[in-house]
């Protein structure tokens, strides 16, 4: 029996694979055009959150805080929150403001959503509060929560400017980039990416410095959301509430696919045959010929990578789509682990495995549990962020960096998961990491394979 | 500069001139201002993190541990159970029901699994708010398994960061006095506000060991439990860093008669201060003075020449300053201008009115200084006075490089040793790598975009 936090015999939640959903929502509205975030909360939580994501983005993010002090954390922090506002608009005139609550904002009780309809009602921006899961949530959780409740606070519009949504999940810069050819290929201008850190978290140098960084899904197309025909989205495990593409559906009769990540061949052609069905547009020859090149990749690769064991782990999302990549060339998932609660995540992995059969599928670990997992098993290859690096050096395993986040290399950002040619980067990355245990541990060490 | 700052700010920043008062500072961050400053808990948790072999746990919801896990480039000689994360994962229903047993339970099984030699329990916000009693879990625990379990109360919003440096030395003044000092020998001393970032205490202990004093215990550098018990042996404290270690240095002066003296160990000028204050302080062993002497020439001798061939390159060369304690600022300006660079923009995250003083008469004229800046006074400031190096913590890095210019982290962080006399060569090496690198010449400030270059 596993000891999930919220079990009797529960021990403590030991070098986390997780972090709070805060951030999650300032890295989604770091997506928005011209947006600012403000946690509410103590100064601590914006600076952590701060600090953290410019170790994988290595770009300025600046989140504000409503700085509480012991006064606000007693009496509540509506002052605080005002002043914070009032500032943010001063400094960084912003068109929009998400308001985060923090654990700290929830469990005095503060109310946060009227707090923001009185000041919104004051102010010439949009001022829109978020209220994820503060306990037991994660840093995805406050991302999608973040997404649902801008597309449903923000103002309407009744002018129709796309045809579609996309909503991604966390994933990097150039995975963004990536989907705006993609789906551009298919609908012209005619699409919503949301969020679209592509550009504010991934930009050139400045000649100044700028408050807010330029780039983001903008504001009209967030107001027409409800008029487009259809929505996508990766992660359908999505409790409905933070689900945008589901809110959408139910609310404006957004017609919603909910598809498994766009990784692997299977992924990427779902992705692919709704993006035809839905524009009515044939795929273009660039993809085409990427997949042809994919699957010919495939078959340069299947002699390495064919019955090695690889261990995943991170967001559910995430584990789920390089699972399914894997399964495809013959590597077998054999622990898929996500650092979150996730009752139904053995049938989510199966629903994308074909070919091989984890042994272990396992949600809510923390990378002490995953390590005990490990204990006694064969395995060659550890596929996930940089805080598996411990136990990598530890079980001298190699670990294939990715997802979110990378901290102890560069370029995590601009690494391309997603898609044909995300894939192909994936087999490369995994491929060439056996190759060299391969060649390492090799008495003759050739220089040919 | 008026239309840059926010009305309630423009006092905590200044320009150094014949006549120029005083900066106003030690206020609490201005909302909405995108303070760098982090939170009491944040403070609390850098300075105990070094202590190897005592278990960390922090009692609140699971960022404020997840963000702290391993953050330290603070090197062990031995245990390492401070780089392990251990967080009570608060939930909804603890919120509602209280978070004690849980803790209580963590408590047990942990020490059980890891036998620490003491175990350091860390309020967050939230336990701050839900009203548990962890002094009350601590002292249960404690009286059952036979350790020091340790409350740390550092409640996020209860000041700033260095409330959480006092409650860290609450903490720490716990565990003074309970060890056995028979063999403390008269020539001995503590180092506090060091932590061992790249092993740069133990270069430091080397000095000091062959001036033939007896380090008793770095206390929060390669840290042990054992040795802060019986640190109330030395004859004195020798305190590096303005705000962290300072209140155990003045409660042990206190409780048990110890001196203390404010140090830097940056700097050459500052580094050999430091030993030979030390020294005199022994002045009834002339002894001492004479080796201290002779440990500054041999490694002044060794690092010369390469200080001459960094001079000849920076001479000229202007930086910019913001890290969190101001001490460091002071040594940082003196370090620079050893290899003829002038600073022209100079703060702090938790600097004090003396401290601000001191960093005025320090600085060249014309050097803005600031109190609690935010990245938009920064750049601000940089890009106005010219600065061609920043020097600062993470959460600056990018500010430098979006403007464009060179980067130097002296936070803790790093993994390079600046300290020492070693130190000082890895630091100007590092300073003449960012500043001279030739990635610079292709920003747009310098050389113009594509479209301006075609
Ligand atoms: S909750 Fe409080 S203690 Fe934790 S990081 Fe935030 S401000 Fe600091
Ligand atoms: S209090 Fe909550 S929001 Fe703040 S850092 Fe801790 S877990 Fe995250």
């Amino acid at each position: 029996m596993i000891k999930t936090s919220e079990s009797p015999d529960y021990v403590s939640t030991t070098n986390p694979c997780k972090v709070c959903a805060p951030l999650g929502v300032s890295l989604a509205i770091k997506g928005i055009e011209s947006a600012m975030s403000i946690m509410h909360g103590s100064q601590g939580c914006a600076t952590y959150i701060r600090r953290y994501m410019i170790s994988h983005f290595k770009e300025p993010l600046d989140i504000a805080s409503s700085s509480f002090s012991e006064t606000s954390a007693i009496f509540g922090g509506k002052t605080n929150l005002m002043a914070a506002i009032e500032n943010v608009n001063a400094k960084y005139e912003p068109k929009l403001i998400a308001v985060a609550a923090t654990c700290l904002s929830e469990t005095i009780g503060d109310d946060v959503k009227a707090y923001c309809a009185e000041c919104s009602k004051e102010s010439n921006t949009e001022i829109i509060s978020i209220t994820p899961p503060p306990f037991g949530g994660a840093h995805l959780d406050g991302f999608y929560a973040a997404v649902t409740s801008v597309l449903m606070g923000k103002s309407k519009s009744d002018k129709v400017r796309q045809k579609i949504n996309i909503f991604p999940s966390i994933y990097s810069t150039a995975d963004l980039r990536y989907m705006h050819q993609l789906v551009s290929s298919y609908f012209g201008e005619d699409y919503m990416l949301l969020p679209d850190y592509s550009q504010t978290l991934d930009g050139g140098i400045w000649g100044e410095y700028v408050p807010i960084a330029p780039g983001g899904t903008p504001l009209k197309k967030i107001s027409s959301a409800h008029l487009a025909k259809t929505s996508i989205g990766f992660s359908p495990f999505l409790k409905d509430e933070i689900n945008p593409g589901k809110t959408l559906e139910s609310e404006f009769g957004v017609d919603f696919f909910g598809l498994r990540p766009p990784i692997g061949i299977r992924g990427c052609d779902d992705l692919t045959q709704l993006l035809c069905k839905k524009s009515g547009n044939k795929t273009n020859d660039y993809y085409l010929q990427e997949r042809a090149r994919l699957v010919d990749a495939y078959a340069d690769c299947h002699k390495y990578t064919f019955g090695k064991r690889a261990v995943v782990y991170g967001d559910a999302d995430f584990v789920a789509g390089i699972a399914s990549f894997l399964d495809e060339v013959g590597i077998t998932p054999v622990i898929c682990a996500c650092g979150t609660p996730f009752n139904e995540f053995e049938k989510y992995i199966d629903s994308c495995l074909e070919f091989t059969k984890p042994e272990i599928v396992r949600a809510n670990v923390d990378f002490k549990t995953l390590d005990e997992l490990l204990e006694g098993m064969d395995v060659d290859l550890l596929i996930g962020n940089s805080k598996g690096y411990r136990i990598s050096r530890d079980r001298n395993i190699p670990l294939v960096r990715c997802g979110f986040p990378i901290h102890d290399r560069v370029g995590g950002p601009r690494f391309q998961h997603i898609g044909y040619g995300g894939t192909m980067n994936l087999l490369d990355h995994v491929t060439n990491t056996i190759l060299t245990t391969k060649q390492n541990e090799s008495p003759v060490g050739f220089s040919y394979q | 500069m008026s239309s840059l700052l926010l009305n309630e700010r423009k006092d905590q920043v200044m320009i150094k001139t014949e006549n120029s008062g005083s900066i106003s500072c030690e206020k609490t961050s201005l909302a909405g201002s995108v303070s760098q400053r982090a939170c009491v808990f944040c403070g609390s948790r850098v300075v105990l993190y070094p202590v190897a072999d005592a278990l960390h746990i922090v009692h609140g919801p699971i960022g404020c541990a997840s963000f702290t896990w391993d953050i330290r480039g603070s090197l062990s000689s031995g245990p390492e159970l401070h780089r392990l994360s251990f967080s009570t994962d608060l939930q909804e229903k603890d919120v509602i029901y209280g978070g004690e047993k849980k803790l209580e339970s963590a408590l047990e099984k942990l020490i059980a699994e890891h036998k620490p030699k003491a175990a350091f329990v860390f309020a967050t916000c939230i336990t701050g708010i839900i009203g548990d009693d962890i002094g009350a879990v601590c002292k249960k625990v404690s009286d059952k398994v036979g350790i020091q379990v340790i409350p740390v109360h550092s409640e996020g919003f209860k000041g700033t960061k260095k409330d959480g440096y006092k409650a860290a030395c609450d903490a720490l003044a716990k565990i003074v006095g309970t060890g056995d000092t028979s063999n403390v020998p008269k020539l001995s001393i503590n180092i506090l506000g060091e932590f061992n970032l790249a092993g740069e205490a133990w270069l430091i202990q080397n000095y000091y060991e062959r001036m033939g004093i007896e380090v008793v215990s770095i206390m929060t550098g390669d840290g042990r439990v054992e040795k802060i018990a019986k640190s109330h042996g030395a004859s004195l404290n020798v305190v590096q860093c303005s705000g962290s270690l300072t209140y155990l240095a003045k409660h042990m002066e206190k409780e048990y008669g110890i001196p203390h003296m404010r140090v830097s160990y940056f700097g050459i000028e500052d580094m050999s201060k430091a030993l030979y204050d030390v020294a005199d302080f022994f002045s009834d062993y002339p002894e001492v003075r004479e080796k201290a002497e002779k440990v500054v020439s041999e490694e002044i001798s060794k690092i010369m020449p390469e200080i001459t061939k960094y001079r000849q390159a920076l001479s000229g060369k202007r930086a910019a300053v913001y890290v969190g304690g101001a001490f460091k600022a002071f040594s940082l300006i003196k370090a620079l201008r050893l290899i003829g660079m002038s600073v022209v923009v100079a703060g702090s995250q938790t600097g004090n009115k003396s401290d601000y003083e001191q960093l005025k008469m320090l600085c060249d004229p014309g050097c803005v200084i600031l109190d609690d800046s935010n990245p938009l006074e920064l750049s601000n400031f940089v890009i106005e006075k010219g600065a061609d190096l920043f020097i600062g913590g993470v959460k600056e890095r990018p500010i430098a490089y979006k403007i464009g210019i060179g980067f130097c982290d002296h936070n803790h962080e790093r993994k390079i040793g600046l300290a020492g006399y070693e130190g000082m060569i890895n630091f100007f090496k590092e300073v003449y790598s960012s500043v001279m690198s030739p990635v610079w010449k292709f920003v747009p400030r310098k050389f113009g975009t594509l479209r301006e270059v075609i």
